[in-house]
């Protein structure tokens, strides 16, 4: 059996996959990262301004939360090169760190409540759920 | 009937738990607010959307209880968030008039989950109901599509948002839950 021929360039995820292609990237791979990057970012802003450590870090455990379920729903892991914590290393002065977060926390509703908008049925409530969710951290950082 | 006669007069009243549960149409009388579980999941869009006119009235309802147990800002966003659930009841009448389902009737009272006595049990019920309405709208998401399910996602976010302002009222932390409208 020869590992990539010349004329089939080896990838990732095929070198047992008998069957076909491996499947296209689920529609809502790109909402699970986003839930993932919004943790790391909430972890590091409480690290980097312990004082807002009570009110951040609950709202990091939601991100989580809706990683997990969103990870459920696919049903499958989590693609290779999931991106990692997109935290900045220096330690802002907290109104910097809550206004970052605010942006984020906003264009992760956005795209949450986008994502709601076209998802089927049987996944549409979730997807409610995080949108909201999303709004009220917007909420919790005023 | 004379129950409604005594729900008429006793809006600004202290509520007491006996006073407020009149229904008419069944004999059993208290008409408890909507829970968290009674869309059916089989059910159509039509229900799902009464299931949510019939959150809205309570919620109108419930915010009469609450308001006047609060106080200047609380108050005023008592008032507010009234005005918003009937806007919610209103367009609900609306679309659901224009269909060919039952359009459920708005109950003359409904049973407190537990008394509301003062400030403290005023915002509890404030959250619980916002929370309760949420998950109606949760709920209707799957039986919606296009510019129903973003009506539907608007009132679960709105919702969403005033039990989170209203746990910031009430002091209670955290001021978000993970999943808002979602089953416990």
């Amino acid at each position: 059996m020869a590992l990539g021929g010349a004329a089939a360039p080896l990838t990732g995820c095929d070198l047992f996959d008998r069957d076909k292609e491996p499947p296209a990237p689920d529609a809502l791979e790109p909402l699970a990262a986003e839930a993932l990057a919004l943790e790391a970012r909430y972890r590091a802003a409480a690290t980097a301004a312990p004082a807002l450590a009570e009110r951040l870090t609950p709202i990091a455990d939601a991100h989580r939360a809706h990683a997990e379920e969103l990870r459920r729903v696919i049903g499958r892991p989590a693609p290779s090169g999931t991106p990692a914590a997109a935290g900045s290393a220096s330690a802002p002065a907290p109104d910097a760190v809550l206004t970052e977060l605010r942006r984020a926390e906003q264009e992760g509703r956005t795209n949450a409540a986008k994502a709601c908008a076209e998802a089927p049925a049987e996944r549409a409530a979730l997807l409610g759920s995080i949108a909201a969710a999303r709004a009220t951290h917007v909420e919790a950082l005023k | 009937m004379s129950e409604r006669t005594e729900r008429s007069e006793g809006r600004e009243a202290m509520p007491d738990r006996h006073g407020m549960s009149e229904r008419t149409e069944r004999s059993e009388g208290r008409e408890a607010m909507p829970g968290r579980h009674s869309v059916n999941p089989t059910s159509g869009p039509a229900n799902a959307l009464a299931d949510a006119l019939a959150a809205e009235y309570a919620a109108i309802w419930a915010y009469g209880v609450i308001g006047v147990h609060l106080t200047e800002a609380a108050r005023t966003a008592a008032r507010a968030a009234e005005a918003a659930h009937r806007s919610r009841r209103d367009a609900l009448l609306l679309q659901l008039a224009e269909g060919s389902g039952q359009v459920p009737a708005d109950r003359a009272g409904y049973a407190l989950p537990y008394p509301v006595t003062d400030r403290a049990s005023a915002l509890r019920l404030a959250v619980e109901i916002e929370e309760r309405t949420a998950g109606h709208w949760r709920a209707a998401l799957p039986h919606t599509t296009g510019a129903d399910r973003n009506t539907a996602l608007a009132a679960l976010t709105d919702c969403a948002l005033r039990a989170t302002r209203w746990r910031r009222t009430a002091g209670v932390t955290p001021v978000t839950v993970p999943f808002p409208g979602r089953p416990a």
